[in-house]
């Protein structure tokens, strides 16, 4: 589903800088089909120039990445992708339907489709008796739940979350998790990116720590668990980083 | 077909967008009311009423329109960005030249809604007052010349929106991409004086031929912004206008804005966004 070949990223220089930011140093991995990935690392490692190299926002300055098969420039593979960004943010002045039926009409989908799935969706993250108010009047955590609806309205294969518990209070966050629960017992692909760990390790198969721009661990929890000697992956992805020197 | 469903569902959420915020709901309702107020700035005049009422109509319509190019229009991408809504769209199966075309149609259609309602406005403020002060102070209104005229002043416009669509995906910001689209606006107003200034030299000492048609070269480019400006006509009872002229004026309008936006497209489509 995701595959990174020896990746680098080094962004163009800006003014003021000496030398121009290197975000990712020839990282490799691979996400299959029906896994879930759980991105993690401090800040700066390099987890949303990954995630933007995937959706084609940025371009690698070297190596080779295949999504569903294609490169991420082809526009055609993202009716295949449902993207959630760090910080859902959309146009103030639409409503949820008119922002659904944007996206649906762009993935392809006729009027019937869009209005049932958009029915699921809104419905399921408690907005759709806000479907009509324009998106200004939304909290934050409104807006990351719409985003979540947005990534799963066209039914995609793949999810790439950036943050997906970012903005929401603590019955948000359960709803996402169950919610994320549900779609990995379907089958989706997800790639996960989260600061919070205790997520990350309910929700995923595998764990890829980034750190500095390099790979400093892929595997499976219970892998990181005998590698580190630690019981859960709070620790255990401290001792990784330790390892690497901070 | 899908690529033009794309494009048409951008530019309604890009229309939609700015027909509710609040500075272009102003603005339209400032050019309402300076367009109201002309009926009360004609009484200043006692003579030649209809030219005075129609130019002063159609610059109430090119003053809104370069308001909203300049203060809404260069914006767009920016804000876009700026405000992260850019990964919301963009995550959609949208190419970055469908996300052009999408929001400079979306543009467009804005500011044809903004002429249009001005143009109807304008059109029947001219037939009242033709009505009221008589054939003596406002013989002819022409229809057609007042169509030609609305048409001038919307592809000169729509050349501008094309020409800051470029500079939105040469440069990031909305403040860098104002100031080089005020500069292109002022270097097109401007250069039709400097041609005609070394034109007079020529012919005075045969000096400059170089440097005047290197400025032919550059109107090209920076094009004449009163090339297209018809205002005259619609008071005039028989268009003196060349047809051929006025075809090939709007022909090289569109050649321009397309040229303009094909550029935006390969401009934006190879930059990174962050």
């Amino acid at each position: 589903m995701i595959e990174f070949l020896s990746v680098h990223k080094q962004y163009e220089k800006q003014i003021g800088e000496k030398h121009a930011h290197v975000a990712l140093r020839g990282i490799s991995f691979e996400l299959k089909q029906g896994q879930t990935l759980g991105m993690v690392g401090p800040n700066g490692a390099g987890k949303s120039t990954s995630i933007r190299l995937m959706m084609d926002f940025i371009r690698p300055t070297e190596g080779e990445i295949r999504i569903l098969d294609k490169a991420p420039g082809d526009p055609a593979i993202r009716k295949q992708i449902g993207y959630l960004p760090e910080t859902a943010s959309f146009p103030k002045n639409l409503t949820c339907m008119e922002m659904a039926t944007f996206a649906g009409i762009t993935c392809g989908m006729n009027k019937k489709a869009i209005a049932e799935q958009s029915e699921k969706w809104l419905s399921r993250l408690g907005l759709w008796e806000h479907r009509n108010r324009l998106i200004r009047s939304f909290s934050k955590g409104m807006q990351q739940r719409m985003g979540f609806a947005m990534a799963l309205l066209h039914d995609p294969e793949l999810l790439i979350l950036d943050e997906p518990m970012s903005g929401l209070d603590p019955l948000g966050r359960a709803e996402i998790v169950a919610l994320t629960e549900g779609l990995r017992s379907e089958g989706k692909s997800i790639l996960f990116c989260s600061h919070i760990l205790t997520d990350v390790e309910r929700l995923t198969d595998e764990v890829l720590i980034l750190h500095k721009g390099k790979v400093c661990f892929h595997g499976g929890l219970e892998q990181i668990h005998q590698q580190t000697g630690e019981t859960n992956l709070e620790t255990a992805f401290l001792n990784v980083i330790e390892g690497q020197g901070r | 077909m899908n690529a033009w469903n794309r494009i048409t569902a951008l530019s309604k959420i890009v229309a939609l967008d700015g027909i509710r915020k609040h500075t272009l709901i102003g603005l339209v309702l400032l050019a309402l009311l300076a367009e109201t107020f002309g009926i009360f700035f004609i009484d200043f005049f006692g003579y030649d009423i209809g030219r005075v009422a129609s130019d002063f109509f159609f610059s109430v319509m090119w003053l809104a329109g370069l308001l909203f190019l300049f203060f809404h229009a260069v914006q767009v991408i920016a804000w876009d960005e700026e405000q992260k809504i850019i990964f919301a769209i963009l995550a959609r199966p949208l190419s970055r030249t469908e996300y052009v075309i999408g929001t400079w149609l979306g543009l467009l259609i804005l500011m044809l809604f903004l002429e249009l309602l001005l143009g109807t406005i304008a059109w029947l403020s001219l037939l009242w007052i033709q009505s009221n002060v008589g054939e003596v102070y406002f013989l002819t209104l022409n229809g057609t010349g007042f169509i030609i005229t609305l048409l001038g002043l919307l592809l000169t416009q729509t050349a501008v929106l094309s020409a800051i669509m470029l500079f939105s995906g040469l440069v990031r910001g909305g403040f860098p991409v104002l100031i080089l689209s005020l500069a292109y606006y002022f270097i097109c107003s401007g250069l039709p004086v400097v041609r005609e200034s070394i034109q007079r030299q020529i012919s005075m000492n045969n000096e400059g031929e170089g440097l005047a048609m290197i400025l032919k070269a550059l109107s090209f480019l920076f094009p004449d912004m009163n090339r297209m400006d018809y205002k005259g006509e619609v008071v005039n009872s028989l268009l003196s206008l060349d047809s051929s002229a006025i075809i090939f004026q709007i022909a090289f309008a569109i050649v321009y804005a397309l040229l303009m936006i094909a550029l935006a497209c390969h401009a934006y489509s190879r930059r990174d966004i962050q």
